[in-house]
């Protein structure tokens, strides 16, 4: 589901969205400097935990957001394991998802529409914005469509496949298309 | 100043098919119900209104103008259709994209639409977990937060159940605007305005008193 955002008043909520893209691109680095030894994954490790307290969000939302990335966390996890051997693996895959945690605190704790404003006053166009604010958007009405798809399949006994799937929801999506712009046009949205 | 919508001998042709055939009417109620059969020309008329659709030929005035978006709402039946943002606030908030107001202006017209229509609490809810209900009231604060002098509503309740459909017909009706325009296939909504207009096969079948109309109407499936 998209909108990650979770309402709140705390310290991070607060911090603009330039100023918080900036620190994860920082963040980003140091982890990839610090965090390849045993007390380093602890540090990095401790710290995201220590933001996500900061943030307000409990201890629950690190293991819901793990659990989301379960078979990224396999795919990453265990080549390392293979060619970087177990504990140079574990430092590995604890500073990628450390990385990929703190970016999701970025998204917990922003407004798309803080994010769409920054793109805005970065690139200078509206209509890029807008399609970023689009393409967000979008994800959930897609996911809505292939569980209507796979739904109507199995009401009328038909087992999934992957290539009817897509294709399908390819179609429908483009049907959807239309009628979104003409949405879009009675909201006064001109590109 | 003029008030009212106005079309003037009005044809709209999609492809060769005729949608609306030389279509004259005058529109002065606070609130007009359009109802006919599907295919009958309702949903053009209602594009017409706020310039989604252009008259093929023929003369179109809302208020003494031409229809503009920002002049005339629109809510779609599919509420779906009209979300962009993923929070309820930031949705309503982006009709006002390109009005160069203040972040205290945006927020506090924004709080006013959505308190309009009952739904100020949900305004950090993620649009995409709203009731169809919920979802059109969002619609309905999304158009009026622009504050349009008309609203044009084409089958604003057809996704929803009857206490749903009575909800948004009250709010609908309470709207601060000049007159406000409802396509329906519900009936009882269509009694609850000062006029009705019936559209068959792209021609006003008949209009005015909403009582007699509906019954005419209803007869006319005997």
């Amino acid at each position: 589901m998209i909108s990650l955002y979770r309402p709140g008043s705390s310290i991070i909520h607060s911090i603009p969205a330039g100023w918080k893209l900036l620190g994860l691109a920082l963040s980003l680095a140091l982890i990839g400097f610090f965090g390849k030894d045993l007390v380093g994954s602890i540090v990095v490790a401790a710290g995201v935990l220590a933001l996500f307290l900061l943030a307000g969000l409990r201890p629950i939302e690190i293991l819901m957001q793990l659990w989301q990335m379960k078979f990224l966390l396999l795919i990453v996890l265990v080549p390392q394991l293979i060619f970087a051997g177990l504990e140079k693996g574990i430092y590995n895959t604890v500073a990628v998802f450390s990385g990929i945690l703190l970016a999701a605190l970025v998204s917990l704790t922003t407004k798309t529409s803080d994010i769409v404003e920054l793109i805005k006053r970065i690139t200078k166009s509206q209509s890029f914005a807008l399609l970023i604010a689009l393409s967000i958007n979008s994800i959930a009405l897609v996911i809505g469509f292939s569980k209507s798809i796979t739904e109507a399949g199995l009401a009328r006994g038909v087992k999934p496949n992957p290539v009817r799937q897509i294709v399908t929801l390819f179609v429908v999506s483009l049907r959807y298309a239309d009628d979104y712009a003409e949405g879009l046009a009675a909201r006064g949205v001109v590109v | 100043m003029s008030f009212g919508i106005k079309l003037e001998a009005v044809t709209v042709e999609f492809d060769g098919h005729i949608a609306l055939s030389g279509i004259n009417l005058e529109l002065t109620a606070k609130s007009v119900a359009i109802i006919g059969a599907n295919g009958s020309g309702k949903s053009t008329f209602a594009r017409l209104l706020n310039g989604l659709v252009k008259p093929t030929s023929g003369k179109l005035s809302v208020l003494g103008k031409s229809p503009t978006v920002s002049e005339v709402g629109f809510v779609f039946s599919n509420p779906d259709l009209q979300i962009v943002m993923p929070t309820v606030f930031e949705d309503v908030a982006f009709s006002l994209t390109g009005k160069k107001l203040s972040k205290d202006e945006v927020r506090s017209r924004v709080e006013a639409a959505l308190g309009a229509v009952g739904i100020l609490e949900l305004q950090e809810s993620n649009c995409h977990t709203l009731s169809s209900g919920q979802k059109q009231l969002l619609a309905i604060a999304s158009a009026m937060v622009r504050e349009p002098k008309v609203l044009v509503a084409d089958e604003p309740t057809t996704l929803l159940d009857l206490p749903n459909t009575k909800h948004i017909s009250n709010i609908l009706h309470e709207l601060p605007v000049q007159q406000l325009v409802l396509v329906t296939h519900d009936l009882d909504l269509a009694a609850t305005c000062h006029e009705v207009v019936w559209f068959d096969r792209g021609v006003i079948r008949k209009s005015g008193n909403p009582k007699s109309t509906i019954a005419e109407y209803r007869k006319s499936f005997d």
